[in-house]
């Protein structure tokens, strides 16, 4: 473009060092400031926000029905705006001349995955008082914990970062993205929600544990009635003598969360360790009217009943296969949760496991449930959209639709494939991740050049480790001698 | 129902049926078609059989015809490998009877002597696709004493025994001497406090018994050892002529080189070392090349469970296989009683993620690990001859979204996974 402009500039001159008439440079002059403008007008500069992802395969997890979901082979997703405008094939949808066209071949886009609940990438957990609905987890977020920086390695494009389990009413959780310096540069919902656990802490017991729960709900709710009643007659006094209404003074900063909790402005996301919360959680929800989100422990599978019942939205433990064994006969039963609750219609989000290798990923936990009998779709959807939805971002994350923010990853084979890895992560169109520019997997994959001493052990074969040739016995000594000139 | 399930129904209601038979007419033939074979002896068959006769593998190859009156079992889609092995798996056993704490130096001490063949957990891992795991003793002594190798298909060990005496338990690192503090005013004859309580000690142990057993050697002018007399002697002599190799568990780099230092000091005796563990193998990779030592990875995942266990050896890194297989060291597989055995297989794949090669990390837990184990004459491929142990997989055997659909082993299906299990959890 800027070659349009300086050829039209060069050409203006041209024209004017011909010594034309004054009527003749006036229509010259017309005519050239049409033509830059024309030309600026219809520059790409107007549009850089034009993305189009050309890919191999697009699963956009936007099916109508519960298990289906429409996958697109060969096709286009066009973004403007960081927003989604089309998604079809190639042949369907008109790429724009001037949008920014990023090739992905043959690899595979998705929707970013979206981890549901996470303690994780904070510095402290667990605040040590018991109720503390006014904390908020963005002062504790530690931006540049290298947990965050794994997680968009590993594709997750949104995480909902909670307080830890140990607390009772442990304060409001978030959503983020794992990129940016600051915890405002990576907030993608200020508030998702308020954290309660039913784990009774040290020294205390299940009983004492609710029933310090509904003692502080209740004593909110006589406090909130009680200035309500104050409130009331002050009103009444007011207007039997003519005077004006003072205007209500607000509610502290500090309880305000509670009362969105108690008025179902907010959610609660209450931890159950084993399949009997499930109904104190149940309990909540009938004696104080609470919107829920159950985070489950691994036997929790057992109140599936009860949970579809009440229709509540569930977030499933790490663990993905529960076993439990009689005691006298030995038999061992083994349940995988996530089939149990597919097949109840309960929607559910997949956690990563920490305590394995393959569980920190949260694509393996999909797999893992896969394997124990669940669809592919469901298990594809329990890491994108349903945490999408339990975060309350569905309108901009979770799936590939028209509407939706281009939250994308590209991947290059299939997303449950142990040789599968994220080529490049979008955020709202933009490239923040990109594997060709990782120092990590570059350091993790870079040719080392052949050892020496490896060279006459590699014609050995694996079972005849025995004993040493010459060549390995001089290198004993000369190891042995190294080891002695140092000290 | 798919013709994979009637066979495999047949083969289940034939079982019983083939001990009667073999007394009276010809030992019923087993044949297995599958669309992609992995012998571990040769190149990847496609479409191949496998012809299996009285627990034995017969003949494996692409165009061999299904011998007369064979029992078929046939799938196009199905992957077939050798059986998997466990190269160290705490099966069998509850926690606490893994660590005889009476003294550190106990090599005669078998783990065949405690051994629970029909703990539901050789179920589980059978079930897993792994046909035969090493079980060892724990590592809070020097020398633990000796492992063995079994199938996982449960009953008499007599039955499942694959090789007694499979290997010495030594111990390098912080384990023997975890919280071996004599306690003030106690008598300083408690066990704990004659207990090592550094690295130190636990060397110095180790390099005693050895010393001991060289010691005997010479002044008693006689070759063999009395095992009534002195077991631990005649286990330590067995070792030192190269018949049982050393299991030196050894988890940081530091302990690593200390096993291979200990191996260049005793380099008189004929000792066959195997690094068990290994976490931080990656550092000292060309070392372990050079000194010919072996290695038994993992648990692929170190999940500490102390604080001891938090200093140590937790520089985990994903690549380890991948850096031993560049550097020419042979490595096995174990799981070291994780409670999903699945993740042997599903984390050898993750070695393949981190840059090892799809067929090394399938070797490894095939043929290597029976190399590594001492049982590569009957486990570890599709041979002739060898033990007719084989998994039938959906696909590919180191993804995480494969499923076992059936396991041989000796010769019959001890395991047919079930088509649908109602929510319930399947391998």
């Amino acid at each position: 473009m800027d070659g349009i402009i300086s050829a039209l500039c060069t050409f203006r001159i041209g024209i004017l060092s011909m010594n034309p008439t004054p009527i003749a440079v006036k229509i010259w002059t017309v005519i050239w400031t049409v033509a830059v403008f024309a030309v600026l007008w219809a520059s790409p500069v107007c549009a850089e926000d034009l993305v189009a992802i050309k890919a191999g395969r697009i699963l956009t997890l936007s099916g109508k029905n519960k298990d289906n979901y429409k996958e697109i082979v060969s096709g286009v997703i066009l973004v403007e705006d960081g927003r989604i405008i089309a998604v079809d094939e190639a042949k369907k949808v008109k790429i724009p001349w001037n949008a920014e066209v990023i090739d992905a071949g043959r690899h595979v886009v998705m929707p970013g995955m979206i981890m549901a609940h996470t303690s994780r990438g904070m510095r402290v957990t667990n605040e040590a008082m018991q109720t503390v609905p006014y904390l908020h987890v963005r002062d504790s977020i530690s931006t540049v914990d290298t947990y965050f920086e794994e997680a968009l390695r590993d594709g997750v494009i949104a995480l909902g970062v909670m307080p830890g389990h140990y607390t009772l009413v442990g304060g409001q959780g978030m959503a983020v993205k794992p990129h940016g310096l600051t915890v405002e540069a990576m907030t993608v919902r200020e508030c998702t929600g308020m954290k309660i656990s039913l784990l009774p802490g040290r020294n205390a017991s299940r009983m004492s544990h609710m029933q310090k729960l509904r003692r502080y709900f209740i004593d909110f709710q006589d406090e909130m009635a009680r200035r309500a009643e104050t409130r009331q007659a002050a009103e009444e006094t007011a207007k039997a003598k003519g005077d004006t209404v003072d205007p209500e003074t607000p509610l502290e900063v500090k309880k305000k969360p509670l009362q969105d909790l108690l008025d179902g402005r907010l959610t609660a996301f209450v931890y159950c360790p084993t399949a009997s919360d499930v109904f104190k959680a149940l309990e909540l929800i009938e004696t104080f009217k609470l919107k829920i989100v159950l985070i489950l422990g691994t036997d929790c599978f057992k109140a599936v009943d009860a949970i579809a019942r009440a229709g509540l939205p569930v977030i499933l433990s790490p663990r993905m296969i529960h076993r439990e064994r009689d005691p006298e006969t030995r038999k061992e039963i083994e349940t995988c949760p996530a089939v149990v609750f597919h097949k109840a219609g309960v929607p559910f989000a997949l956690l990563p496991d920490t305590a394995s290798l393959g569980g920190r990923h949260l694509w393996f936990q999909a797999a893992v449930a896969m394997r124990h009998g669940l669809p592919r779709e469901a298990a594809l959807k329990a890491i994108t959209v349903t945490p999408a939805k339990l975060l309350g971002i569905e309108d901009r994350f979770g799936s590939i639709e028209v509407g939706k923010d281009a939250n994308l990853v590209i991947l290059t084979g299939d997303p449950l494939q142990y040789n599968t890895w994220v080529d490049r992560v979008l955020f709202e169109g933009k490239v923040i991740y990109d594997r060709k520019t990782d120092p990590k997997i570059r350091r993790l994959f870079k040719e080392k050049p052949p050892e020496k001493a490896a060279k006459p052990v590699k014609e050995k074969e694996p079972g005849s480790g025995k004993k040493s040739s010459e060549k390995s016995k001089k290198s004993e000594k000369s190891e042995k001698s190294e080891k002695n000139g140092k000290k | 129902m798919s013709r994979l399930q009637v066979s495999s129904l047949l083969l289940i209601l034939l079982a019983p049926g083939t001990l009667l038979a073999q007394k009276t007419a010809e030992p019923p033939v087993a044949a297995i078609r599958a669309g992609r074979v992995h012998t571990l002896a040769g190149p990847v068959l496609e479409n191949a059989l496998v012809v299996v006769r009285q627990g034995k593998i017969l003949a494996v190859g692409k165009d061999i015809p299904v011998p007369e009156g064979a029992v078929l079992f046939e799938d196009p889609t199905a992957v077939v490998t050798p059986g998997l092995l466990d190269a160290d798996a705490a099966l069998g056993l509850d926690g606490v009877d893994l660590n005889e704490q009476s003294k550190e130096v106990l090599p005669h001490l078998r783990i065949a002597d405690a051994l629970d063949t029909r703990d539901p957990r050789f179920r589980r891992s059978l079930e897993a696709g792994i046909t035969a795991v090493y079980v060892s003793p724990g590592s809070r002594g020097v020398i633990g004493g000796l492992g063995v190798v079994v199938k996982t298909t449960g009953g008499a060990l007599s039955r499942v025994l694959v090789k007694a005496d499979a290997g010495l338990k030594a111990v390098m690192g912080g384990e023997p001497s975890l919280g071996n503090r004599a306690t003030r005013g106690a008598p300083t004859t408690s066990m704990f406090a004659r207990r090592p309580t550094t690295r130190m000690g636990v060397v110095w142990l180790f390099r005693e018994a050895l010393y001991r057993y060289k010691d005997r050697d010479k002044t008693g002018g006689q070759k063999t050892i009395d095992p009534y007399m002195a077991p631990d002697m005649a286990v330590v002599e067995r070792v030192a002529s190269g018949e049982i190799p050393l299991r030196i568990h050894a988890r940081m780099a530091t302990d690593i080189l200390t096993a291979l230092r200990l191996a260049v000091e005793f380099g008189d005796l004929d000792l066959d070392l195997i690094v068990d563990e290994a976490t931080e193998a990656y550092k000292v990779a060309p070392a372990l090349a050079r000194n010919r030592a072996r290695v038994v990875l993992g648990p692929l995942y170190f999940a500490p469970r102390s604080s001891m266990e938090r200093r140590e050896g937790h520089a985990v890194a994903y690549d380890n296989a991948a850096v031993l297989h560049r550097a020419g060291v042979p490595f096995a597989l174990k799981t070291a009683g994780d409670a999903d055995p699945s993740t042997l297989r599903t984390g050898a794949g993750l070695l393949v993620r981190y840059g090892l090669e799809h067929a090394a990390a399938l070797r490894a837990l095939t043929l290597d690990a029976a190399k590594i184990l001492g049982v590569d004459t009957r486990l570890g491929s599709l041979e002739v001859g060898k033990d007719a142990d084989l998994v039938v997989f959906d696909g590919d055997p180191l993804s995480p979204t494969t499923k076992v659909k059936a396991v041989m082993v000796g010769g019959c299906w001890v395991h047919v996974a079930r088509q649908d299990k109602g929510g319930g959890a399947s391998r």
